[in-house]
């Protein structure tokens, strides 16, 4: 469509967001239909008031007497080549058995379960269990340690953890339950742990017990929940400047927001779509927990590394099983690019519709390596030029914020697609009031400024810190990230404007890591960021003199996790590493050890 | 390509160029194993037909500790024919090519198989787009058939089975030119989860 076409639609969406979000509401089945579309000032904004609905019913039992319930609802492949599928029938009994589990077990509305799994049927089933009976999930990504598992299942009150036994990274058995003991050893967790038995045959102690025991115990047909709009859908910990702080999704307008953006960015009942983000990033819980499963489609899970046995291993997922929608992230795209086009070249994944990138800028090369490498396709429609790359279908950039919950801006595949601007992470998606502001808070055009939201969204957080609240403070929702917007509205995002480091797409805390490392390791650390060409940012670890500096790499490593290990860990001065923390100096434009030295000197002088 | 799939319980494998290997409760159902016959584990062997890509006589005459289904061997069995094997119930169905002297009535059949923990399983055989094939309404979660259009469905012909069959999941077989794979997971696409393996 044109620009003008699609600025007139934009126009009309946020020149009242309430008609047009109510309008979009009305596509899910309610119980018992909403008398206000929202009320209340932001931060505190309600949506769908009076309003109740089963968000189980909304993303599965809808399906019940169409043709999508003998569809395929799930195909996983392991990293060793062992593949399963459940269809939309199966999954809801498997999740319907977990419920009645859940349910035997005490698990009440409102209480919290934790999920801490890699990308597995079983843990997306837990996940659609807890919303069967109203229970609020939290996922943890397993890239993080014991530490962040243990204060995230303690912050929550959760009764039960579930989790695998391990799997398989670059042919390596990752044992994700000793993480788990530990964690519980170092909480003092007094509920149960679920173990899906997913590397072999595992031997659980008391408090532990298998998932396939777990599942039999009760027959009991659960009812589907029906909450208010305002029941608590899910959580997250989100990455704040001083420490992961807990998030929480609302049921009613969350499920508004994921089902109308998963239908504009492109998901249809027929397609198969690999999503290689998985739940415990707000991208895997909206986009593969909720949206194509309520649009009905075939959601690829593939649990292993992108370069194993070797990087062709995403392209063939997409070739092996007709994947028509890919979404991934721009550090994976950089990644992959980076290792010649071969691996793509190799594998025919002609049935590609649209590639979905989001979690962090998408460079120009980069996307232009993915439009013509990756979307150009094999069979030509008409074969004028043979044999060069030319483009075949769209490579969309999209901007996500785990307390947003959704996309707000990117071309849509199934709705306002103007022209596309490479680099880019598109214009605003309609019903959202976005805006790049000054610091005074005017609208700047053509200029670097601050990305906002000028008004609330559906799925406004029900539960938040102080520092979420302090980013309404104006009147508009400061997202922390540096944008520029062209004249037509075009976002080009540039990173963070605070001290989060964004790295391979993972939003990192940098107060939790030094923390932490004050905690166990009795060290001062300022925890700084640098320009990396992969990752987007690596983290840095600037430590207080002190002989346990050298044992940061391997500390982080266990007790936070894989993808918050710094990069380089430089010493200074105590006064020095106190000046860098509290002044959070910008981004060093290069991760080596001459730009860090360069930094201390400018430092001390 | 992943090295097997498993759905409802029934752990699928690939068994040379048109053959397939399923594990259920322990048992192996193998079904035109080709030469494979002799080097992996069958509990029961399903023969098509007496090619020597899908089925060799002389190997399954010297087999003894197999059981054999087939229209020549064994427990011998002609489109219609229903068998029971250990759980699992195995009907026969029609499988002939009316444009190629390569497939001809009465020379081979397909299979029907019922698994106890619900999967329905249609290995069509050698064939074409009979009558009989497209007439059949029973449920099918898994489709297996042939797409190279050599005395067998051509790719688009295969896809106007799995339309009128409308398979959950479909595993084309029977090809060596990897084009007739595009050609038809292309168009099959949106009526069928296609799996390569």
């Amino acid at each position: 469509m044109s620009i003008e076409e699609y600025l007139r639609i934009y126009r009309e969406s946020v020149s009242d967001i309430y008609s047009f979000w109510g309008r979009e509401a009305s596509e899910l089945l309610w119980v018992k239909p909403w008398t206000t579309v929202a009320t209340g000032e932001p931060p505190r904004t309600k949506w769908f008031i009076g309003g109740a609905l089963s968000a189980y019913h909304n993303i599965i039992g809808r399906h019940r007497d169409s043709l999508v319930w003998s569809k395929v609802a799930v195909i996983w492949e392991g990293e060793e080549g062992d593949a399963r599928a459940v269809t939309y029938r199966e999954l809801d009994e498997l999740a319907s058995r977990v419920a009645s589990a859940l349910r035997a077990r005490g698990i009440r509305p409102g209480d919290w379960v934790v999920v801490y799994t890699p990308p597995v049927i079983e843990g997306l089933a837990v996940m659609l269990a807890a919303v069967k009976i109203g229970a609020p999930f939290e996922p943890v990504f397993t890239g993080f340690g014991y530490w962040e598992l243990a204060r995230r299942a303690a912050r929550r009150g959760a009764k039960l953890i579930f989790t695998v036994d391990g799997y398989y990274r670059r042919g390596r058995l990752v044992n994700t339950l000793e993480t788990v003991r530990r964690a519980v050893e170092y909480s003092g967790f007094k509920g149960e742990v679920v173990v899906i038995e997913r590397a072999g045959p595992p031997s659980l102690r008391s408090s532990e017990v298998a998932f396939r025991d777990f599942t039999s115990e009760s027959s009991v047909l659960v009812e589907d929940y029906v909450a208010e709009s305002d029941h608590p859908l899910f959580g997250l910990h989100s990455g704040y400047l001083e420490d992961y702080k807990p998030i929480t999704h609302p049921t009613g307008g969350f499920l508004v927001q994921v089902h109308s953006t998963s239908k504009w960015i492109g998901l249809r009942p027929r397609d198969t779509y690999f999503c290689t983000v998985w739940p415990g990033w707000i991208t895997g819980v909206s986009y593969v927990v909720f949206g194509p499963l309520m649009i009905g489609s075939t959601v690829v899970l593939y649990d292993g590394g992108p370069d194993y046995p070797s990087w062709d291993r995403w392209w063939s997922v997409i070739e092996d099983y007709a994947v028509t929608l890919l979404l991934t992230t721009s550090g994976a795209l950089r990644v992959l690019s980076k290792q010649g086009d071969n691996y793509v070249l190799k594998h025919n994944l002609d049935t590609l519709r649209a590639i979905l990138v989001t979690a962090e800028p998408l460079e120009v090369d980069v996307w232009w390596w993915t439009y013509r490498v990756v979307g150009t396709g094999r069979t030509p429609f008409i074969t004028s030029v043979p044999g060069e790359l030319t483009g075949r279908i769209p490579v969309v950039n999209l901007y996500i914020q785990s307390e947003i919950g959704t996309f707000i801006t990117g071309n849509l595949v199934n709705y306002t697609f103007p022209p596309l601007l490479p680099g880019s992470a598109g214009p605003p998606i309609p019903g959202f009031h976005v805006d790049v502001v000054d610091s005074d808070g005017r609208s700047v055009v053509e200029n670097i400024g601050e990305l906002v939201l000028r008004e609330p969204w559906p799925s406004m957080l029900i539960e938040y810190p102080e520092e979420y609240a302090e980013k309404w403070r104006y009147g508009y929702y400061r997202t922390g990230d540096y944008a520029y917007s062209t004249r037509e509205g075009y976002i080009y995002v540039l990173g963070r404007l605070d001290g989060v480091v964004k790295s391979s797409g993972y939003r990192i805390s940098p107060g939790s890591i030094e923390k932490t490392l004050k905690d166990l390791l009795g060290v001062e650390v300022a925890v700084l960021k640098c320009r990396d060409p992969v990752r987007f940012e690596s983290i840095i670890a600037i430590c207080a003199e002190s002989p346990n500096c050298s044992e940061i790499k391997q500390a982080t490593r266990t007790l936070l996790g894989p993808i918050v290990e710094p990069t380089i860990v430089a010493t200074a001065p105590l006064k020095t590493v106190l000046e860098l923390r509290s002044s959070r100096n910008a981004v060093l434009e290069e991760c080596s050890l001459n730009a860090i030295n360069k930094l201390l000197s400018e430092g001390l002088n | 390509m992943p090295r097997s799939l498993t759905i409802l319980s029934v752990k699928l494998e690939r068994l040379g160029f048109a053959g397939l290997r399923a594990l259920y409760r322990g048992v192996y159902y193998c079904v035109d194993p080709g030469d494979l016959v002799e080097s992996v584990e069958c509990h029961y062997i399903l023969c098509s037909h007496f090619h020597r890509e899908h089925c060799s006589e002389s190997s399954l005459r010297a087999l003894t500790s197999s059981s054999v289904v087939s229209p020549l061997l064994g427990t011998t069995i002609k489109p219609g024919d229903a068998v029971r094997l250990g759980d699992v119930l195995v009907e026969a169905t029609s499988a002939y090519s009316k444009w190629s002297a390569r497939h001809p009535r009465g020379a081979g059949v397909g299979f029907y198989v019922a698994f106890p923990s619900g999967l329905k399983l249609y290995y069509t055989g050698d064939t074409e787009l009979v009558e009989e094939l497209l007439s059949t309404s029973r449920r099918v979660d898994v489709l297996v058939l042939p797409i190279s259009g050599e005395g067998v469905f051509t790719p688009e012909e295969a896809v106007e089975a799995v339309k009128s069959i409308k398979p959950s999941i479909t595993i084309p077989v029977h090809y060596e030119d990897l084009s007739a794979y595009y050609k038809f997971r292309d168009i099959a696409q949106p009526y069928t989860q296609v799996v390569k393996m």
